[in-house]
């Protein structure tokens, strides 16, 4: 029996319908596949969402945790972290948060760290960067071991005049800008220049370090490092010269030129001994050169004098001159390494950092009265008081300081103390003061730090303080002044004229010894920030008048005929002037300091306990 | 002669089956119109799905650039680097986008709102502002699709921002969102805040920030209403 075909409908037996549902089940299960890969996708992104959420949170609490790490050690700590260093975090809460300094910058009165606070969680990383600024918390005293940094100023400095130090070690001149010196400096180690430096005067300096061409007509100088160009001309004598870029040599004598870029010898008499270039050489001297080594060409014009060494390029002189013997090194590599720039730091200067430091702070109020906030002054509790006069033995006497005053200025009430001594009993200390004007004439003002809003005229007496004012500070007449730290303890705790009126921060009775303070190593500090607008800052000091400590002008200083100075000098120029202009002859003595003075620190001391201030300036995510 | 017994169907057998895969047929094209408006149709999972991950991502991804405003800057301010514009209309040729209108919004203690906040930074600290950048978010009222804003040399944003183009990157895309969802931006000063308030401002020494921002918007929930809150610690006032 053949097999049997079945018609035509029985063969096809429903397939049309078993292809529909298979289409439509194919398509289905697409549409399935795709919804699930998009919630799937929703899913993961919210996922990642809520991981990075605790991972944020952790790095948050990580920059908190820095922020107190850093409160707690104190300013003078952190200004000892350097980018690498890193903090670990205990606790259960800190574990996957790591903290790492990215830079870190210290000035005088704190530092900026940059940190990268990094959490992770759930496979998801946050990293948050802080900048953070700690600042405050000076240790009082304490010798700084380094050089001593004598001078610095902000702006350039055209020295007509001279300096002197005297007993410094390594004294360093700094300046945030050119230098011109056409006066002469004296015991000046190193001059570091941000600009230019371009010295006529006959001084001896034995480091020169500028970022800018350095120009040099006379004078002898050890090393000279620039980023720039260096010239020299006269008398000039340099032991050794780095140049990064081209050095023109017109002097008299310099054992080494190393350069970067083309080294000229222009002068038929210079002596140059060793010349290393990595550009050429062209020289005009009949002087030896005992060794040579240029990269480029080298050219002698005229007959030239015996010269020896290796050059890179081409090498044109009289081959007449036997003396003359440099071998040509095609492809000669000199290595120089380059000069590095200097940084002088800005340094601020701003009185009413200095306020809340002052044992005596003088105002007026608004009914035209002085007003005087007293701090840490034994026998007088802190607080406000009045400076008034009033009446002794039926005359009337001035310079005391009560609670309440009249409106002729006598004392209402028992007087508290008497703070100041003026030429008598009868003559006041700030006759002819005004709001904002404060003269100062007599015999002493009780001892410790004293700060006046406004601009001081200090003129005769003889004072152990360290004068802060907001304005400018004057000094004429017969005047001298001595910064707490300075006098020490015989002068500031146990004076004779205000007996029992003394700094009860600055003295240790039990000890017998002063305890210094930064405030106290400064003589004069003027100029100060009102609403980010700075105003006074120039400081004038009198002819032949004494100053023993430091001298921080926040705007410029002018002294008149000779003037010393037993301390440091800080010129910030924060004022609109654009340059320092000396005239006069300026000496600075450091020699013979007293243990308890320390003149290049005067940063800032917050009024108790040494609280170091740790605020973030900025944040953001990597 | 055997009748050889008929082949085939029957005429009844035929209805039946034809009936039988009628229902069948017709009950898969129900599930399969069922599930593909429940997948891809308004509200369905898919677009759902991609709604709530683009605002998910589009969203971490404004706020960790947000956080950055004002960074580097000294004293940065809300009133002078940061700025909040209504009504903006921004034009867009590629991803380049210039400014076609917008009026800019006082930032102060009262919320204001607005659909582009724009604001400053200097993220290598440098001294000179013409290395500052400027960044915005910018939601465009029609589409309102999220897009990131930046530029380069940016020093005076109050001066710059309604001039020049903007590059710009899509955050959230075109058409997504519907009008009840779209993102706003209300920005004011904040008495004092800080990210997650991870602060412990209590003791006074740490730097609050003053401005917050809050992005508010709806996601695949009908009716929903979110906001996300963030300070902006670099502004001090």
């Amino acid at each position: 029996m053949r097999p049997t075909t079945p018609p035509f409908p029985s063969r096809q037996k429903g397939i049309a319908a078993v292809l529909t549902v298979l289409l439509v089940g194919m398509s289905l299960s697409a549409v399935v596949f795709n919804a699930m890969n998009k919630v799937g996708g929703a899913q993961e992104a919210a996922q990642t969402l809520h991981a990075v959420t605790q991972a944020q949170v952790k790095a948050w609490n990580g920059a908190e945790w820095v922020r107190q790490y850093l409160l707690g050690v104190g300013a003078a700590e952190a200004k000892k972290l350097q980018p690498g260093s890193t903090f670990t975090f205990g606790g259960s809460a800190a574990s996957g948060v790591s903290a790492q300094v990215v830079s870190a910058v210290a000035d005088a009165s704190g530092s900026t760290l940059t940190v990268n606070v990094a959490a992770s969680s759930g496979g998801a990383v946050s990293t948050v960067q802080l900048v953070y600024r700690v600042e405050g918390g000076a240790a009082g005293g304490g010798g700084t071991s380094g050089p001593d940094q004598v001078i610095t100023l902000s702006k350039d400095l055209n020295l007509s005049g001279s300096v002197t130090v005297n007993g410094g070690k390594n004294a360093v001149f700094n300046v945030k800008g050119n230098v011109t010196l056409t006066g002469s400096v004296a015991g000046i180690e190193t001059v570091n220049a941000t600009g230019k430096v371009t010295a006529g005067g006959s001084q001896a300096i034995q480091t020169i370090n500028a970022n800018d061409d350095v120009s040099l007509s006379n004078g002898s100088y050890g090393t000279v490092n620039t980023l720039g160009n260096v010239t020299t001309s006269g008398g000039t004598t340099v032991v050794v010269i780095n140049a990064n870029k081209a050095v023109t040599f017109a002097g008299s004598s310099a054992t080494t030129i190393n350069a970067i870029g083309n080294v000229t010898i222009s002068n038929g008499g210079s002596k140059v001994a060793n010349v290393n270039t990595q550009g050429s050489l062209l020289t005009k001297t009949s002087s030896p050169i005992a060794s040579l080594l240029a990269q480029g060409n080298l050219t002698v014009d005229g007959w030239g004098g015996p010269i020896q060494g290796k050059v890179g390029g081409t090498a044109s002189y009289n081959a007449s001159n036997k003396d003359i013997k440099v071998s040509v090194v095609p492809g000669l590599k000199v290595p120089i390494t380059p000069v590095s720039a200097v940084t002088v730091t800005q340094t601020k200067v701003d009185a009413y950092d200095y306020r809340s430091a002052a044992n005596y702070a003088f105002d007026f109020d608004a009914q035209n009265r002085i007003v005087v906030t007293v701090n840490n002054v034994a026998s007088i509790p802190n607080g406000t008081y009045f400076l008034g006069s009033t009446v002794l033995n039926g005359s009337t006497v001035y310079n005391y300081l009560c609670t309440a005053v009249d409106g002729s200025g006598r004392c209402t009430a028992t007087p508290v103390a008497k703070i100041c001594q003026g030429y008598s009993d009868q003559n006041n200390c700030f006759a002819g003061s005004s709001k904002d004007n404060w003269l100062l004439n007599g015999t002493t003002l009780a001892p410790g730090v004293v700060w006046f809003k406004g601009k001081l005229t200090a003129g005769n007496g003889i004072y152990y303080n360290s004068f802060i004012a907001s304005g400018d500070i004057e000094t004429s007449g017969s005047h001298s002044t001595t910064a707490v730290n300075y006098a020490g303890y015989a002068k500031i705790c146990q004076n004779g004229t205000f007996s029992g009126l003394y700094p009860s921060n600055f003295c240790d009775l039990s000890a017998g010894k002063l305890t210094p303070s930064p405030a106290g190593n400064i003589a004069f500090l003027a100029g100060g920030y009102v609403n980010g607008v700075f105003s006074g800052g120039q400081i004038k000091l009198g002819a032949s008048n004494a100053v023993y400590g430091s001298v921080l002008a926040g705007d410029t200083l002018t002294t008149s005929g000779s003037t010393t100075i037993h301390g440091y000098i800080t010129v910030a120029n924060q004022g609109r002037g654009t340059s320092n202009n000396w005239g006069n002859s300026t000496t600075i003595n450091l020699s013979n300091l007293p243990s308890t003075f320390t003149p290049g620190d005067t940063s800032t001391t917050p009024s108790s306990g040494g609280a170091t201030t740790v605020r973030v300036l900025w944040t953001r995510y990597l | 002669m055997n009748k050889q017994a008929p082949h085939g169907f029957s005429l009844v057998e035929l209805m039946v089956g034809l009936t039988l895969s009628l229902v069948v047929v017709l009950g898969l094209f129900a599930l399969y119109r069922n599930a593909t408006r429940t997948t891809f149709g308004p509200g369905g999972a898919a677009p759902s799905a991609e709604l709530d991950a683009q605002l998910n991502n589009g969203l971490l991804a404004a706020q960790l650039s947000l956080q950055g405003a004002g960074f580097g800057i000294a004293s940065a301010s809300s009133a002078n680097h940061l700025l909040l514009v209504r009504d903006a209309s921004m034009a867009v040729s590629n991803n380049q986008m210039t400014v076609a209108s917008g009026s800019t919004v006082a930032i102060g203690v009262v919320a204001a709102a607005g659909n582009a906040l724009l604001w400053q930074s200097n993220p290598l600290q440098a001294s000179a502002s013409s290395a500052y950048v400027c960044q915005g978010l910018y939601v465009n009222r029609k589409t309102h699709a999220v897009y990131r804003l930046e530029r380069p040399s940016c020093s005076n944003l109050a001066a710059q921002w309604s001039g020049g183009q903007w590059t710009a990157n899509t955050l959230i895309a075109p058409n997504l969102l519907d009008a009840s969802q779209a993102l706003s931006i209300t920005v004011g000063n904040a008495a004092s805040c800080w990210p997650f308030g991870a602060s412990a401002n209590a003791s006074g020494l740490a730097t609050v920030g003053k401005v917050q921002v809050i992005l508010s918007y709806g996601n695949s929930t009908r009716d929903s209403a979110n906001s996300y809150a963030i300070c902006l610690p670099n502004f001090a006032s």
